[in-house]
């Protein structure tokens, strides 16, 4: 279908006619701004075709406020290579004409003819929705409704698959899908549809066999405790029935008794040999007693002779200790007296040494005295002399303001004699040997030089009389001044009674001369009297009296008379060494006389002891109780004897009595026997308790219960098995069924995906769509920044929606095409959600499916059609 | 001359768990109807003597209601009736025997021999059993026979259960043995056995009698008693079994490989009756038509019988080309179809053919009228 030419009239802000031809077969490109009518001529040619002449709702294609307008719409388009003109006009002069290649038609005939060619329907009444809309719903895309794709291809499904051939009839087979419905709801009652897990009967089957299968379980565990406890039984009673016929205990109570028996007899040994010992304890006791009556008694005896051994010993003791002493006497004696001489000795040895010390003495004294006393006097002549230097040296002393008035007077003297000389003439005189000449009456020769400061007069024998007149400033003054100062000199050295400058100077160098000469003088006297002079001469009038003291003391010493003294220290190792032989002598002698006393007193002792001892053994009754003694001794003895004996004889026996090991036995024995009779009769209690447990349990017929369970359980199991099976197979048929029915599908839309692939590679290289079940695109997988994306086409973002709902319309146009059908597109504002570079791409699609269809694009942006390769109109 | 009813292994109290609910209890049921058919031939035939040889009872814990029932069962025959226990109701310190006992159950004319002791019955024979007295018996319980000799002059009866040595397969319940020839050798006239579930002659003196109601698939003559006639002491005893068993138990396995075999096999699951109790395993293949028949025929069969178990795993499906149009299988479904086939080559044919089986019920069931939707939801 190409349209060619467009006029409408009164139609919405068209009140005057617009009048659009000049459409090319392919792109046609209209801009306009915004409200300037672009989507009202969409609307035009909408409304041209959708709405029934005769329509009442269609109010709004009025323009506004003309309440009478007849909108009118004309077109003029080929349709399958005949050309075509349509006029309607709505409301007001309501008109419907169709002129198909000279051929008229109108009213209903003609619009319901064009709605079967172009592939659309008529509403019972209303206004016309998208619904009836069919093919030119689809390509005619309405302003922002291009993503929005899956209804309009609902709408127009019927055509769809009509134009994908009539074979799509095999899809929906003579029974196909119901089978599949069919098969899905069977297999939906076994299996949860999500994840196939068991539902229903067969959940319920498999949820009874392992109930079953536990409760069989449980039941043939008590099945196996009961046949375990009826073994247990027949071993119980086969253990009692021996026991009773062996009857154990008895025999072992036999053997009790008689283990008993011979314990008591052991114990009865053992008693009676206890009570032995006993009385051998007490007759031991008592021989041991009288044996030491008789013991002492002899000894008593024995005891006299020891006494006199020991009195004589004694004795001899004494005799020996009086011999000690008795030597020992005058050797002390000539001790005591060497030691005396010693002492004597020493006595004079020292005294000499002392006298010689004295006169030692006394010698260095005078020594020390006549030195000090020279010293004195050097001392008093150095002071003296000091005293005299330093009255010199007062005597030369000049001040030192003296002194500086004098140089200053001499400087000032100087000076003046400087200025006088300076202002004064100088005569130098050379004069010849024989000349006479004088200056101021004074007679000079040689070579001289004179200054004058007043008149002068020379004299020159022979010549004359030269006058000199000093000229100059203040002759006189400066005469006077030298005067002043030249007196002042003379009185300052008068009053120094000095000649000159220098022999003041000569003086004040002799003053310091002098102080120095006293100060040497002094150091001297200092040295020779440190302390002063006086101390000095007092120092030695103490030593002159110490001499006299000590010489007098050497007079009261007795001058020595023996000449045979010896050295203090050899008479000091004398006397040491007789008083170390008295000291010996002396302990010796002492010792002596110790020991004699001590055997005097031995003596005395053993004497008196040896008395006792007599008197004793005189006691008259002492015979007669020691032979008491001797008797009862020898009857104990033949006691202990006997009871020794009869001990023996029962220790034998009990040696062959193992009395420990017979309590032991006895225990032993009553144990077991105790234990025998118990774990019998225990036994007996147990037969009872289990036949009573085997009884109740028997009569609960449980091996017939656990059968019939079993059998049961087997129902179950071949139940569900076969549920199992017929799960399985409507699962694996159902899969197989979709499988089929899919790649069948797939087969048939094959040319709708041809045409989709085409325009996608456009968009999205290497892209990929799906067809879905309704024919609109479902799934898409593209190469994307990230990696490969896939999606549902809502998941894409509104402008790839936009994009590709274009794309789906160009191939299902593509498709009507080969199916021979009207294929008109147009586009009202289709991609405004597309950027720049994807509209680029856009426009390659455009381009080349304008190839096959006519396509109307309206936009606002004329900018951004630039490059389409067609010339943008505007609408006016 | 004394005649006696020989039987054994009773098996009172088994729970047969293959079959369905109310077979197992109506097989369950059978065997105290068994019991009285006994108790009416001996009545009849009026036998000096009734041997039970052991497996009188399946279980030792079954019901008190179940130890009542079954020596109610021997009401009709009022002689004397001697049991020995066998492996499975071996007369342990606690059995069914004391507990039988406790309850007082059993009648005056029923002796119990719980010991290896000869028993003089009504002074007509000397009777020597063999009971086993432990849960597993190793050694050979009638050796004691031989010992025990008396002057009495009566025919000496051995009753014992166990496992006739070098005679019979491993095939059996017990270990116990027993000798061959013992019959003989301990000078019995008769030695009447029980273990082996199907009626036997060992030799002249020695039979088993077998179950007397069939309890299992292998087919091994049982479902009887033997009556046997003992002219005197030395006399050979004289055997006749005689036919106590209600329930024919079959195992079937026929192999289906064309349509014939098909419908020969539903011709002889017609001829099924209600005291059948079959086994039926199919091997092979066949087309869905024949499986259909197949299927209808079965559930006949599963009605009128006793008991029906059916197998039909190792059974493959070949759809032919009219099964398929039958089916109406065209488009996406009859790709699925055809490709079910081909997997019943494969690693899990079973599933395959499940699922061919459901896809073909699934298309009966919708018709060739099936809804057309024209299009997907």
């Amino acid at each position: 279908m190409k349209l060619q030419r467009l006029r409408i009239e009164n139609f919405k802000l068209f009140r005057a006619p617009l009048e659009i031809d000049g459409f090319t077969d392919g792109l046609n490109l209209f801009t306009a701004p915004n409200e300037s009518g672009k989507s009202t001529v969409a609307e035009a040619i909408r409304a041209a075709f959708f709405e029934r002449h005769r329509s009442s709702a269609v109010e709004h294609l009025r323009p506004w406020g003309e309440s009478s307008a007849t909108p009118t719409v004309e077109l003029d388009f080929e349709l399958d290579g005949k050309s075509c003109r349509l006029t309607k006009a709505f409301l007001g002069k309501k008109r419907c004409e169709l002129v198909i290649d000279g051929r008229p038609m109108d009213g209903v005939v003609a619009e319901d003819h064009l709605a079967s060619l172009l592939g659309f329907r008529f509403p019972g009444k209303g206004a016309s929705t998208p619904e009836h809309m069919g093919i030119p719903g689809l390509l005619w895309i309405r302003q922002g409704t291009s993503h929005d794709i899956s209804h309009a291809v609902g709408f127009a499904s019927d055509h769809l698959r009509n134009a994908l051939g009539e074979s799509l009839g095999e899809l929906a087979s003579s029974q196909g899908d119901a089978v599949l419905k069919a098969v899905e709801n069977e297999r939906n009652e076994l299996l949860t549809p999500a994840s196939g897990a068991p539902r229903g009967a067969y959940a319920d089957a498999l949820k009874l066999r392992s109930e079953l299968e536990s409760e069989l379980a449980r039941l043939l565990a008590e099945i196996e405790a009961y046949r375990s406890g009826v073994d247990r039984l027949s071993v119980l009673r086969r253990e009692h029935q021996r026991d009773d016929a062996a009857r154990p205990w008895v025999a072992l109570r036999e053997q009790l008794a008689v283990a008993q028996q011979r314990l008591n007899d052991g114990k009865g040994l053992a008693e009676r040999k206890a009570a032995q010992d006993v009385a051998l304890k007490q007759i031991v006791a008592q021989v041991v007693s009288w044996r030491t009556q008789l013991q002492s008694m002899e000894r008593e005896e024995a005891t006299v002779v020891q006494r006199e051994k020991n009195l004589q010993a004694v004795r001899e003791g004494l005799e020996k200790a009086l011999g000690e002493l008795q030597a020992w006497e005058p050797r002390h004696a000539a001790a005591a007296q060497a030691d005396a001489r010693a002492r004597e000795t020493l006595r004079l040895a020292r005294q000499a040494a002392s006298r010689a010390a004295q006169e030692k003495a006394v010698d260095s004294l005078a020594e020390q005295l006549a030195g000090l006393v020279q010293n004195l006097g050097k001392a008093r002549g150095e002071q003296e002399k000091v005293a005299r230097l330093q009255a010199d040296a007062r005597s030369l002393a000049v001040s030192e303001s003296e002194l500086k008035r004098l140089h200053r007077s001499a400087d000032a003297l100087r000076a003046a004699q400087a200025r006088l000389d300076a202002v004064s003439t100088a005569l130098a005189f050379d004069l010849q040997p024989g000349a006479r000449v004088r200056v101021g009456g004074a007679e000079i020769a040689g070579t001289t030089r004179q200054t004058v400061i007043a008149r002068t007069e020379i004299d020159i024998e022979g010549v004359g009389r030269i006058t000199v007149l000093p000229g100059g400033t203040d002759l006189e003054s400066l005469g006077v001044e030298h005067d002043r100062a030249h007196q002042e000199l003379v009185s300052l050295l008068q009053a120094l009674r000095a000649d000159s400058v220098a022999a003041v100077e000569e003086r004040v160098r002799l003053h310091a001369l002098r102080n120095g000469e006293a100060r040497a003088a002094e150091a001297v006297l200092s040295a020779l009297a440190p302390k002063g002079l006086d101390t000095l001469a007092a120092d030695v009038a103490l030593r002159e009296a110490r001499l006299e003291e000590a010489k007098q003391m050497l007079l009261a010493m007795a001058s020595t008379s023996d000449a045979h003294v010896p050295s203090v220290l050899q008479a000091e190792s004398e006397e040491g060494a007789a008083r170390t032989a008295l000291e010996a002598a002396s302990s010796a002698l002492n010792e002596a006389k110790l020991q004699t006393g001590h055997a005097r007193e031995q003596v005395k002792a053993a004497e008196d002891e040896l008395a006792a001892v007599k008197s004793t053994l005189a006691d008259p009754l002492r015979a007669g109780r020691k032979r008491e003694a001797g008797e009862a001794l020898t009857d104990a003895l033949a006691q202990q004897s006997a009871i020794e004996q009869r001990a023996a004889g029962l220790a034998e026996q009990l040696r062959t009595v193992n009395l420990p090991v017979l309590a032991q036995d006895v225990e032993r024995l009553e144990r077991s026997a105790r234990q025998a009779e118990a774990s019998h009769s225990q036994r007996a209690g147990e037969i009872t308790r289990l036949e009573v447990e085997l009884e109740t349990k028997g009569a609960l017929g449980q091996e017939e219960i656990a059968s019939e369970k079993r059998r049961e359980l087997e129902h179950a199991a071949r139940r569900s098995a076969e549920l199992d099976r017929r799960a399985k197979a409507l699962d694996h048929l159902l899969k197989l069924l979709r499988e089929k029915r899919s790649a069948l599908a797939r087969r048939l839309r094959a040319p709708l995906q041809k045409h989709l692939d085409h325009y996608l590679q456009i968009l999205f290289p290497g892209a990929q769509v799906e067809v879905g079940e309704d024919l609109s695109p479902s799934r898409i997988t593209r190469q994307g920044v990230r990696g490969v994306q896939s999606g549902t086409f809502e998941e894409l973002s509104v402008g790839a929606r936009e994009q590709m709902g274009v794309v789906a319309r160009l191939a299902y146009a593509d498709l009507l095409k080969e199916a021979r059908k009207p294929t008109l597109l147009i586009l009202d504002d289709a991609l405004v959600h597309t950027d720049e570079e994807r509209l680029g791409q856009m426009k390659r699609v455009l381009y080349d499916a304008a190839t096959r269809h006519q396509i109307l694009i309206f936009s606002c942006h004329p900018e951004a059609w630039r490059d389409l390769g067609v010339v943008a109109r505007s609408i006016s | 001359m004394i005649s006696l009813l020989h039987t054994a292994d009773w098996q009172i109290g088994r729970v047969f768990s293959q079959f369905e609910p109310d077979d197992a209890a109506a097989l369950f049921e059978a065997r105290f109807k068994a019991v009285e058919r006994l108790a009416g031939i001996a009545a009849e035939r009026n036998v000096d003597a009734v041997l039970v040889a052991g497996d009188v009872f399946d279980l030792q814990t079954v019901s008190d209601k179940t130890i009542r029932r079954m020596f109610n069962a021997m009401q009709r025959f009022s002689g004397p009736w001697l049991l020995i226990p066998g492996n499975h109701d071996s007369a342990l310190s606690e059995s069914v025997w004391s507990r039988a006992q406790r309850l007082g159950a059993i009648p005056p004319n029923v002796v119990c021999c719980l010991e290896p002791k000869p028993h003089l019955v009504d002074g007509k024979f000397v009777l020597l059993p063999a009971p086993l007295t432990q849960r597993h018996t190793y050694g050979d319980l009638t050796e004691w026979f031989s010992g025990a000799a008396d002057d009495s002059g009566l025919p000496r009866i051995g009753l014992a259960h166990g496992c006739v040595q070098g005679i019979l397969s491993e095939d059996i319940d017990s270990a116990n043995p027993i000798a061959a020839g013992r019959a003989g050798e301990a000078g019995l006239s008769y030695l009447a056995l029980g273990d082996w579930h199907g009626t036997r002659q060992i030799d002249e003196r020695t039979w088993y009698a077998g179950t007397p109601e069939t309890d299992r698939f292998r087919a091994n003559e049982s479902g009887q008693a033997l009556l046997v006639s003992i002219a005197g002491a030395g006399a050979q005893p004289d055997v006749e079994p005689v036919r106590t068993g209600q329930f024919r138990w079959q195992q079937l396995e026929p192999r289906l490989s064309v349509p014939s075999d098909v419908d020969r096999l539903v011709e002889s699951l017609a001829l099924i009756d209600s005291n059948d109790v079959l086994q039926l395993r199919a091997h092979g293949s066949c087309d869905l038509g024949a499986h259909r028949r197949l299927g209808v025929a079965l559930d006949a069969a599963r009605a009128r019988a006793r008991a029906l178990v059916w197998d039909g795993e190792a059974l493959r499906l070949e759809p032919t080309e009219d099964d398929i149009q039958a089916l109406h299988a065209d488009g996406f479904v009859g790709e699925a179809l055809q490709e079910l086939r081909a997997q019943q080559g494969e690693a899990d044919a079973e599933l395959a053919r499940d699922a061919l089986l459901t896809l073909a019920r699934v298309l009966d069931a919708q018709g060739p009228n099936g809804a057309r939707t024209g299009g997907a939801a």
